[in-house]
Parts: structure tokens; sequence; C-alpha cells
């Protein structure tokens, strides 16, 4: 490998985050599953860096999953994506960051179209008014989340707690970066580092003390896929997409996967406690699998918040050897415990996928 | 074991490190001249046994090439080793002793 | 009658074979390069095609025939000039100037940049080469790897950088072809039980004795030709290089794991050439290239009766090609300027 390739690379993919006041969309399927993310990048941004965000509870999905599922017609999400942006303008905003990774797709992807095709734009401001009495201005700048952290990095380096360093050996953990396919793929330049050596987790890894894993199958699509998982006959599909990189990442003996799009985490989660009951296969220490984090989890971890707090409970694989490996202190018997310290209960033991925080 | 409701694809990309072409290795010593195909096709477009079924002597040996005998059994018993590509050939391949030789390598591949 | 002087631009084949042709016809010539030393690209080639005859003897033959009379400026770059009606006057990159009654322009091409198919991961993952690294290593008589290792396996891919629109080249650069054809052979030659394998989109055997020589690929030196372009490669632990191609003719997608992965680049107009149009006001085709008066009998005249064409710097071009053209543009500027016809 010779890194100084990639790094001219990173260079000639470069691109402008806005450093402050945004608009943040927020993601159906990462509310759902990665509850606790979201929460962090606000804690992060507003806490942490005194960033001004704005979380509006009027806004509503971006319709991207129907959209790729050939459910939802493109006049119609490009009436809903011009009514957040209403939303945006309503508040004195310019700078739009949304949470999920396909949802960056299609808002790239609809202002690309705007531009070229003015008369769509016409359009979609006629039916915008006609359905809801509301105008809107394009924002000026457009950024996923993850952009946002990566451009705070250092700033998050700073304030750490904890690094991505395996405190037993004094080695850099060693770290998958899975990047969402439509962050880069649909318009390389709209992605730091481009789409064939994405650099936006990757500079996240690197600044926090750990080592960037570049095994073959890198590019492979997790299988997310939408007709591939909403219909359960087809997630085979999905789920071999995610095995074939697991396959390849195996001999790298990762200590973790980082990710930026929902279905990507959820994916390349899941689908090892399936492949484990299904074939008895695991990856990753002592049958534990490999951990998957979004880059918020990571962040949060690096800055020392409670990883139950961060959800990581809600995870299928465990999340626990990471955090033994970077000398993070977690308390097993609060695990499933809500907010108020009551038990909700604890999930079924899998069959072959080691757990942590059940009796033997 | 859960019933998921689903299976996992099979994958279809051919692994060219993982294929054991011990087998065609005979076939490719008696009939040196398939070393020459350039999968032109002229001989599927006057295969006789190819307008009519889904043989295609073309495909048959390019994927026995690449160590694929899954459908051969199935395929090269409609070949009537009629000839007639043989007689097109650009490249002059014996593409009918060809068949023949495939055929008997089926035969000794059943089980 | 009174000498002209000609000052040809360029000092590989095509202004070489041309600077010759000159010379003994009675002109005065001025030969520049920007390179110390003659030749251009054929300098660095080892083995010729279709008859794989010797790359330096052919060089060391057509400097042979430029004689000590031809002036000969090295190591120095063409940065503007004029051209008038009976005069073209040249600025060199130190200052001075050179004055000529005709002039020829011989400025060859520029290898595709691979790093620019990042797919690819030319100069980043170890094992990917160019086929001018390759000749390269043909030269050096020792085939061996970024790992010190001798190759197992190799894979050839015809088309980088040509027949592209991701790179902006629509064209074919017709000679890469033949080239990867040969250096296949070249390879196993010196490799004789690696596996070798060529993955081409068409292969383009336009030549004489080329396709015989991808016929003796195929059936004497044992290279597997599959008919799929590679678009994917990574690096294993290794550091060797696994290909994604498809198999057209089976319809399957495959994976290839190898110790060297070699890109066949296609010919991009010089950047010398590109400035050269630029500063003179040259035409060029919507490829780059400078663009001669017609495809068929004009192949190296320009609207200037005294500024001639020859060579690569007109689109891709076989070596021979390059020679025939030198050797045609010179006859056409000594008829003009030494008024032998009206």
């Amino acid at each position: 490998m010779i890194i100084e390739g990639k790094r001219h690379i990173w260079k000639e993919y470069q691109k402008e985050i806005a450093d402050d006041h945004y608009f943040y969309a927020r993601s159906c399927v990462r509310q759902n599953f990665f509850p606790a993310s979201e929460f962090t990048f606000l804690k992060i941004l507003k806490e942490e860096l005194g960033k001004d965000v704005y979380d509006d509870p009027r806004h509503t999905t971006c319709t991207g999953i129907a959209y790729h599922a050939d459910v939802v017609q493109l006049p119609t999400i490009m009436t809903v994506v011009a009514r957040q942006f209403a939303l945006m303008t309503e508040h004195g905003f310019k700078n739009f960051v949304p949470s999920c990774i396909t949802s960056f797709g299609i808002y790239t992807e609809i202002l690309e179209t705007w531009e070229h095709f003015p008369d769509t734009l016409a359009q979609t401001r006629e039916f915008l008014y006609k359905a809801t009495k509301r105008e809107f201005e394009l924002p000026e700048n457009l950024a996923h989340s993850s952009d946002v952290i990566y451009k705070f990095r250092e700033d998050i380096w700073q304030r750490r707690r904890f690094k991505l360093i395996n405190k037993q050996t004094g080695n850099p953990l060693r770290g998958v970066e899975h990047i969402g396919c439509h962050y880069a793929k649909m318009f390389p330049h709209k992605g730091v580092g481009g789409a064939e050596y994405p650099y936006v987790l990757a500079g996240l890894i690197e600044s926090w003390g750990g080592e960037v894993i570049d095994y073959p199958e890198r590019r492979h699509c997790c299988g997310f896929g939408f007709r591939q998982y909403l219909v359960q006959a087809n997630r085979g599909y999905s789920m071999a997409c995610s095995q074939r990189k697991f396959e390849s990442m195996e001999p790298y003996h990762p200590d973790f996967i980082v990710t930026n799009c929902p279905g990507c985490p959820f994916f390349l989660d899941r689908w090892q406690y399936v492949i484990s009951e299904m074939e008895g296969k695991t990856y990753g220490d002592n049958g534990h699998g490999i951990p998957v984090l979004t880059f918020e989890e990571l962040a949060g971890l690096i800055l020392g918040y409670d990883p139950w707090d961060l959800g990581l409970h809600i995870h299928q694989v465990a999340v626990e050897p990471l955090l033994d490996k970077m000398g993070i202190p977690y308390d097993l018997s609060k695990k499933y415990n809500n907010l108020a310290g009551k038990s909700l209960g604890e999930p079924k033991k899998p069959n072959t996928l080691k757990v942590y925080g059940y009796e033997q | 074991m859960k019933e998921f409701g689903f299976q996992k694809q099979k994958d279809r990309q051919t692994d060219l490190d993982q294929i054991d072409l011990s087998q065609i290795a005979s076939v490719l010593q008696i009939v040196d001249s398939w070393k020459r195909c350039i999968g032109c096709g002229s001989c599927a477009a006057v295969c006789t046994a190819g307008q009519f079924s889904s043989f295609n002597p073309r495909r048959t040996q390019m994927l026995a090439r690449q160590g694929c005998y899954s459908t051969l059994a199935l395929e090269v018993a409609k070949c009537q080793l009629c000839g007639k590509c043989r007689l097109v050939c650009p490249r002059d391949v014996d593409t009918r002793k060809l068949m023949h030789e495939l055929k008997q390598l089926q035969i000794s591949l059943l089980p | 009658m009174s000498s002209k002087r000609i000052i040809i631009v360029g000092a590989g084949p095509a202004g070489l074979a041309a600077a010759g042709v000159l010379a003994r016809l009675g002109a005065s010539v001025t030969l520049i390069d920007k390179d110390p030393d003659m030749g251009g690209h054929l300098s660095k080639w080892h083995q010729l095609f279709p008859d794989r005859s010797s790359a330096q003897i052919l060089l060391e033959q057509l400097v042979s025939e430029v004689p000590d009379e031809v002036s000969r400026i090295m190591g120095r770059e063409v940065i503007g000039g004029n051209v008038r009606t009976n005069q073209v006057d040249l600025k060199l990159d130190e200052g001075t100037w050179i004055t000529g009654d005709g002039l020829l322009l011989a400025t060859g091409f520029d290898l595709f940049d691979a790093h620019r198919k990042e797919e690819y991961g030319y100069g980043i993952y170890d094992n990917v080469y160019t086929q001018a690294e390759v000749e390269q290593m043909f030269e050096n008589g020792r085939i061996e790897n970024r790992s010190g290792k001798i190759p197992q396996s190799i894979a050839f891919l015809h088309c980088v950088g040509s027949r592209d629109q991701k790179v902006g080249v629509s064209y074919c650069s017709k000679v890469c072809c033949v080239t990867g054809v040969k250096q296949a052979i070249e390879m196993r030659e010196k490799l004789p039980d690696a596996i070798i394998y060529n993955f081409y989109m068409d292969l383009r055997m336009f030549g004489q004795g080329f396709e015989e020589l991808y016929h003796d690929a195929q059936e004497k030196y044992n290279i597997r030709f599959i008919r799929g372009r590679i678009s994917e490669a990574a690096e294993n632990q290794q550091g060797k290089v696994i290909i994604k191609a498809e198999d057209t003719l089976t319809a399957r997608p495959l994976k290839l794991t190898v110790d060297m992965l070699i890109l066949l680049c296609g010919m991009q107009p010089s950047k010398h050439t590109a400035n050269l149009a630029d500063t003179f006001g040259f035409t060029t085709g919507p490829d780059g290239f400078l663009k001669p008066l017609g495809p068929s009998q004009n192949t190296f005249r320009t609207r200037h009766p005294h500024v001639m064409l020859a060579g690569a710097c007109t689109g891709p071009a076989t070596l021979t090609e390059a020679i025939q053209a030198g050797r045609s543009a010179s006859l056409a500027l000594y008829e003009q300027l030494f008024n032998i016809i009206n």
C-alpha cells in the first residue's frame, strides 16, 4: 500500500462543510435502530462544541426508502424535500445537515436536478405552495452529519477521555470504515475522499488514534438494497452481500466497524447474528463477532459518554470486547435498564454468537 | 434452528483462483486447437442442436474452460456431432472433436 | 539554390526520420527536443511489434541517419513564437529565439496517467503497473514485483484511458492491444509456468502480423484471453492484486488474484503538443491532437504551407506510421520550400 497515493486522492476530493448554524434532519431508520446516535450528535455539537443546531419536530421523513423502492414518485419526493427546506428557511437557517446517508443522496440528487432542470424546481415550488402554502430557499450548504463530525474531529480529539488504542497491547485499534453507498457513489465530488477511497470515516479513525483497514471487499455494498430487504424472501441477497464483506475483512482481525449510514450498521450488525444461527459461523474475537458502531457512537466513546447512554446495548453484536480493549468502564447490571433505572428485560440469548451480561 | 423466512443467495461470482482445470487438461491435450478459440460464435450460429434447444457450443466450451462443469453433462449430450460447426470455424478449431471429447469427459464425471 | 532552414520540434521517431530525409535532400535542419536524449518514447522500449525486433537497434539506426550537420538543441523547450508568411520564429525556454523557413512539429504523445483510473489503484496498491514500467523490466532483464518476488500470476488490462467517457477519452489508442499481446508473450518467455490473462473489450489486431501474434499467444504461449473489462482492483494482505471482471462470453462475474496487474494505457496528446497548439493557434481535434488538413492525403499539412505535422502529435500512431509520416512530411516541406512545385 502506497499511502501517499491515497492522501493525494483525499486532497483532490475535498468539500465545503459549513462550520455552524445547522438545520438538522433526522433519519427514520436511525431513530429506530440507533436512537442515541442522533441524540449524541446533537449533544456533541451543542454542548461540546457550542454550535447552533436546530432540530425541528415538524420535519418529516424524506421518503428516500419509498422513492428507491418505487413507491413514491419523483415529483412527490421533490415536494417533500422542498417542505424540509421550507422549514429550514422559516427558521433562518442556510446549512442543511441530514442524519441519514440515503437522505443525503436524495437531497444531493434533487438539488442537482433542480440546478440542471429549472422547470422541475419551478414545478416543485408550485406543488408545495398548493399543498401547504409554504415557500423555500435552497440551502447554501448541504453536508451529512458525518461530514460535520469529520470537520470537528480534531476538536473532539482534544476533548477525549479515551483513544482508539488497545490498552493491553498499546497498539492502535484496527477499524474497518464502511461508507453508505449514497454518500459518494452517485456524486463522487460531494463526498470527502471521493467514491473509491472515501476519507470521511477513515479520517475519524486516524485522528482518534486508530488504524484504518483496507481490505479487498471494502467498496462492496452491505446489501441493504431497499427491495432486497423490504420483502422478507429477498433478505438472503442482503445477507450474502454483508457476508462477502465479513469473509474479506476477517483475516485483517478488525477490532470494530464504523459506518455513517442507517442501513449499513443495522445490517452489518444483525446479519452477523443471522449468519451465526444459519451457518454456525462467527467473525471477530472468540465468537463474539465484530462490533459495529455508528460514527456518533464512536465519537461518544472517545468523549467518555456512558456506553448504555449511547444505546450500545441494543446492538446485536457485543460491543463489550471493544470497550474492554479501550479501557472504557461499563456496568453490566445497568445494561438493560431504562432511564428510570427499571429493567427492560433481557433479550433472548443467541445460540452461537457470544454475548455479555447473561448468567451462564 | 430459527426460521428466518429466507435463504442466503448463492454466490454467482466465478472464483478463478479456485477453479479446478485438471479435468479439462486432458481434453486440451487431445484437442489442442481448442486453445485458439476466440469465442466468435460462428459455431453457435450454424449449430443444428442450437436451433431448437438451449445447446450452444461456444458457451459450452467457454464454461468448460472456466472450470464450470455443472451444466456440461446436460448440454453436451444434445450435440448431434453433425459437424457443421467445424466447417465454419475461422480459427480452425476442431470443434466436432472437442464436443466428442467433452461428451466422453462428462460420462467419466458421472457419479 | 540557397539552402532553407527547417526546424523540427521533437526528436522522436517521426522527427528523427524527418531530420534524416531533409538533411539528405540538402536542407539545413535544426532538431529540438525537450529531453536531453533523442528517441522520445522509443528509447524506453525493449521489443517492437510485430516482429519483436529490438527497439534500441532501430533507435540507433534512426539516429545514425541524422548527419552531424544537423544542428541539435537538446534539453530545451519551445515556449512561444510566431508563424509568418515565409518564416517561423521560435522562442526557447532559456530566452533565445531561432528562425526558420519551415517548421515540422513532431512532438508526439504522453501516456495516459493511470492514476486517473482510481478504481485500479495505480500508485496506491503496490503491484499495479503500466506497460511502460513493464517494458523497462524487459529492458533490464528482470521481472519482479514491488515485494521483490517473481510473479506467478499476471493480468493485463486493455483499454486503460482509451474508449472511456469517464476520463473524457472517446477514441481508441490503437497500439495498446498489440502491445498487450506482445508483452504477454514476453512474460511467458520469462516466466514459463506463470498464469497469464489478458482482459479486453475488443482485440484490435489491425496491422500486419498482429492477428498472427494473437493466434500464437493463445496456441503456443498459453495466454488466456478473457473478454471483459476489469473494473475493480484491491490489495490483499500479501500485496497481491484482486481483480473483478466479467467473462462476458459466459455472462458471469469473476474474481482473480494476481501478483501483477498491468494497465495498458492509451495515448494522449503530449502536454507539449497542447502548449504549442495554444501558443501558435494550431487547430486541434476534439480529441486534443493536432489536426491536419485531411485524413486521407493531407495527413501532415496545416493551413500554413511551410508548417507540417508528423507522428503521434496528430493522433495515436504506430512506430511505422510515425516514421513514414516524418518522411512524407519532409518531402512535402522540401517541395514547398525549394519551389519544386508551384
